[in-house]
């Protein structure tokens, strides 16, 4: 049963985490799709812009980790 | 690195203003400014020939886009100067006669078009006589239509009924879709039978004008004629124009590139300043380039005009533009900051960095000997072929050394296409990332912990160098506390004795005391913020796991599925997609680590790029 609740824990940790980035990279797509459509120059920027709210899914990944491996 | 530059003045008396503009623009080195608010600035008195030059371009554009591609004649044709009436009159001129000419080809065309259209049905339908009377005045209108004889017959019913009776509609197949009709009618009923044809949405293949009123013998007779005339009328006009464009190209060309000098200097004057006596040019340049500036400047203007230059103030930093100066092997990096804006002179170059530590994170996560190696072949070919010229060279350049670091990565991690690289004798030399993920993820966050260290220490340089001492100090603080932090999770994970607790703990109190005194409380938050960027680094571990498995996975399937044939063409699929997920990810990823982490603790953004008044 403890294996049950472990990998849950873990699957919670990635899964919402991963739900929670790809919320906000779906409003920073949409807004950086109209940018682009105005100032196509500011296509590196949103490229990066879009990379930062991985780190959520990153943290999340990282701690289904440590759930999984018991430290 | 950021090189150095040198404020520079020109000082002489005013009646040589134009020439010494003259002589800045053809050494192209000097960007200009403003002198100070002490001195007057040169008053425009040009508006008149800024407005001529501006119009003589614009016409000169205009005539280039015209013109056939042509040898340049051997005596070409001279326009006047640059910004008189007289080289707008003769461009107007020109403009004109190549307006003329184009029309003239256009109708040409037009005609031949028409001719071999019409040529083609009066031929199939020439053996019919036609029963109009000539005191009626035929007029001919010749149609294609579809192959259809009820339409045929409506229409030969409504022509009849428009001309009364007085008409011929002959028709005959031009092959086995199409038929020819020619319909002749009195003058009278023509304009009817035009808009019936109009309303019915009937193309007409309209005869050539000078055919009107003849009869058909005639008009065939004039469109042979004119089938031959045409293509020698067009040629002339070819040669009238190729004539133009190389008698013309060399001196229209010429006299925009003057035009264009000539409007640069006129703005250049408006940044110039000037007393009763004497003018200033001010700007700033490169300062290993003053000293030709000032030969030159002896030897072509003498020594009524003075050359000065010093150091840049640090309060005009914010002013000094911008140029990066590194080795052959680090510029081509500078491409990566492409997608920020230049740092502002007097900071720091992030290039050397960039260089070293971009390729590192990239081999990190892809970490693969096959996929370096031929990441290592593409570099190479699109490198030796040319591929995207300048631009291309660079990226090919920054790509040979991720792919030769993911390769190194790849014997450290006893990885090729996996675990295949087992197979073939590679066995983990550093760690095998599969199984040691732990290991890896502490590998990832050591390397970010020194990354946002470095960066760190660079912004205690860039705060010192600025003249900027209480922000040295609170960067130095939290330096100290982000060290302090990294030895405690060391020390706590027992790989440092214990007793190193206390003294870091002490340090840090004292840092952080340091750090909120130099910039007030938020400066605690910082020490959150410094955790959090290491923290992100994990991405390195994270996306080099998710690669090495997906290579896993490949392999499993080449290995499982059978038949063994659609296996292994699966597999590799799966690793080719592994591959150009493994070139986006880490690229997208390393770039953010440095933007976001490293350069949020000593980038300086805002340098203006350099762009010195020259010959266009």
């Amino acid at each position: 049963m403890d294996r049950v609740f472990v990998a849950l824990a873990a699957a919670l940790a990635i899964g919402i985490s991963a739900t929670a980035t790809a919320w906000v990279q779906s409003r920073i797509g949409s807004a950086g799709a109209g940018a682009l459509a105005e100032k196509p120059e500011v296509r590196g920027a949103i490229i990066v812009m879009l990379a930062i709210p991985e780190t959520l899914v990153i943290l999340g990944f990282v701690v289904a980790v440590l759930i999984l491996t018991g430290r | 690195m950021i090189l150095p530059m040198a404020r520079v003045e020109l000082l002489g008396p005013r009646e040589l203003l134009p020439e010494v503009l003259a002589f800045v623009q053809a050494q192209g080195v000097l960007e200009l400014r403003t002198p100070g608010a002490a001195l007057a600035p040169v008053p425009s008195e040009e508006a008149g020939l800024e407005a001529r030059l501006g119009e003589g371009i614009r016409r000169l554009d205009a005539i280039e886009d015209r013109l056939p591609a042509a040898r340049p004649a051997d005596r070409p044709e001279p326009l006047p100067p640059p910004g008189s009436p007289a080289l707008l009159e003769r461009l107007v001129a020109l403009e004109e006669e190549l307006v003329s000419l184009e029309a003239r080809r256009a109708a040409l065309r037009e005609e031949a078009e028409a001719t071999a259209r019409f040529v083609g049905l009066v031929v199939a339908l020439a053996p019919l006589a036609h029963g109009v009377s000539p005191e009626a005045e035929p007029e001919l209108h010749g149609l294609v239509l579809r192959t259809d004889p009820a339409a045929l017959a409506l229409l030969e019913g409504e022509v009849r009924r428009l001309s009364g009776g007085d008409c011929e509609v002959k028709a005959r197949a031009l092959d086995p879709e199409r038929t020819g009709v020619l319909v002749v009618v009195p003058r009278a009923a023509g304009r009817a039978l035009t808009a019936l044809l109009l309303e019915r949405g009937v193309d007409e293949v309209h005869l050539p004008a000078a055919c009107a009123g003849k009869r058909l013998v005639e008009v065939l007779l004039h469109l042979a004629a004119r089938e031959r005339e045409i293509p020698r009328e067009l040629a002339g006009l070819d040669v009238a124009l190729a004539r133009i464009a190389s008698a013309y190209r060399p001196a229209l060309r010429a006299a925009r590139a003057a035009a264009l000098a000539e409007l640069g200097r006129i703005e250049a004057a408006r940044r110039c300043a000037e007393t009763r006596f004497a003018f200033v040019v001010a700007g700033y340049m490169p300062a290993e380039r003053v000293e030709g500036l000032r030969r030159a400047a002896a030897a072509e203007l003498g020594a009524r005009v003075s050359v000065f230059s010093r150091t840049p103030d640090r309060a005009e930093w914010g002013e000094v533009p911008v140029v990066l100066r590194n080795r052959s092997g680090l510029r081509p990096f500078e491409r990566l900051l492409a997608l920020v804006p230049l740092p502002r002179y007097g900071s720091v170059d992030p290039t050397p960095f960039l260089a070293v530590f971009f390729p590192l994170f990239f081999g990190l996560v892809l970490g693969d000997l096959a996929f370096g190696a031929v990441g290592v072949g593409a570099a190479l070919l699109a490198r030796g072929r040319g591929w995207g010229g300048a631009a291309g060279r660079d990226l090919a350049w920054v790509a040979l050394w991720c792919s030769v670091s993911a390769a190194a990565f790849g014997v450290l991690f006893g990885e090729a296409l996996g675990e295949l690289g087992a197979h073939a004798g590679l066995h983990p030399i550093l760690l095998d990332r599969r199984r040691s993920v732990l290991g890896l993820l502490a590998a990832a966050i050591a390397l970010g912990g020194a990354h946002v260290l470095l960066g760190m220490a660079l912004g205690v340089a860039s705060a010192l160098t600025g003249g900027h001492r209480r922000e040295a100090l609170a960067r130095s603080a939290k330096l100290v506390l982000l060290l302090g932090a990294g030895v405690a999770a060391l020390a706590l994970a027992g790989v440092l004795p214990r007793a190193v607790l206390r003294p870091v703990a002490v340090t840090g109190g004292a840092a952080l005391v340091l750090a909120i005194a130099a910039e007030g409380p938020m400066a605690a938050l910082d020490l959150v913020l410094g955790l959090g960027n290491v923290l992100s680094y994990s991405r390195l571990m994270a996306l080099g796991l998710a690669s090495a498995m997906l290579a896993d996975v490949a392999n499993g399937i080449a290995g499982e599925l059978r038949p063994a044939a659609a296996g292994i063409a699966l597999g590799v699929l799966l690793h080719a997609v592994n591959f150009s997920l493994g070139l986006i990810s880490p690229t997208v990823a390393a770039l953010r680590l440095h933007y976001v982490e490293f350069f949020e603790k000593f980038y300086d953004a805002g340098g203006a790029p350099y762009r010195p008044f020259a010959l266009a």
